[in-house]
């Protein structure tokens, strides 16, 4: 599992920036730039992050790169959600379980 | 006290939240998450806990069958156990929970939150706080949001 891909997500502007991408398809550093009102610098660095932990990919036109969203590497999140949800789904079954017993050990009906 | 990593937390989308309605009381519950004989009950043979803050936490988590090892962060007696654990065979699969019990119609409604870190070092310096809940709505908004980013996609 890969720990960039969670790391690249941590950060709240860059997803913003994914989501931007993912609703227009791609966009440029410039761009983004100036729809989120941060230096392009500052946005290059972002894109270059989402991109070297497979979020994003860039492809030159003329002098801009543009940058487009990747969202497989998305599954891999979606898929450890997916994962540990299952799991916590089946312990607590069996935590109710446990728990069902222990009142009733603890709380024998009072009516009979 | 509201430390960087906690902020950072709370923005993180990879933290899953799950409700589970029980039919005992919050304390048949509580006593099943914080006794040995309890937690071996559901967590498995052998599992152990020392129920106080840096307690040890041992679980055989018979769901996975993969053994967890961890350490206790908080806890709140009756109401709210948290604690960071890893799977002994990968360390690197850390992970922050917090088990909070509230009254309900049918006995007790248990809800999880288990958030993974941005890295190993992060669980160390960050304990599950107070803002967990929080958290996990902040989460779950952007889930959605990613969800639909991965389903645009697949309609392209």
């Amino acid at each position: 599992m890969s720990s960039e891909v969670f790391f690249a997500l941590a950060d709240p502007t860059r997803r913003q920036i994914i989501e931007i991408l993912a609703e227009r398809g791609s966009g440029t550093a410039t761009a983004l730039a100036s729809e989120l009102d941060i230096t392009r610098q500052a946005v290059a660095k972002h894109l270059a992050l989402l991109a070297a932990a497979g979020l994003a990919s860039g492809k030159k036109v003329g002098r801009e790169t543009r940058f487009a969203p990747q969202p497989e590497a998305l599954t891999e999140v979606i898929d450890w959600v997916a994962k540990v949800e299952g799991e916590w789904k089946s312990r607590l079954s069996q935590l109710a379980e446990t728990a069902v017993n222990n009142s009733t050990i603890q709380q024998p009906p009072a009516a009979q | 006290m509201v430390k960087p990593m906690t902020a950072d937390r709370a923005d993180t989308p990879t933290t899953i939240k799950i409700d589970h309605d029980v039919s005992a009381p919050p304390d048949a519950v509580w006593e099943a998450l914080v006794t040995n004989e309890g937690l071996a009950r559901w967590m498995g043979e052998g599992s152990t806990i020392d129920p106080v803050a840096d307690g040890e936490l041992n679980v055989a988590d018979v769901t996975t069958g993969r053994p967890r090892r961890g350490r206790i962060d908080e806890v709140s007696i009756g109401d709210r156990l948290d604690f960071t654990w890893w799977p002994h065979d990968d360390p690197s699969e850390t992970t922050q929970v917090s088990i909070v019990l509230k009254p309900s119609e049918l006995g007790t409604l248990v809800t999880v939150i288990e958030n993974r870190p941005l890295s190993a070092s992060a669980s160390a310096s960050a304990s599950a706080s107070a803002s967990a809940s929080a958290s996990a709505s902040a989460s779950w908004a952007w889930r959605s949001a990613m969800l639909a980013v991965a389903s645009s996609f697949v309609c392209v």
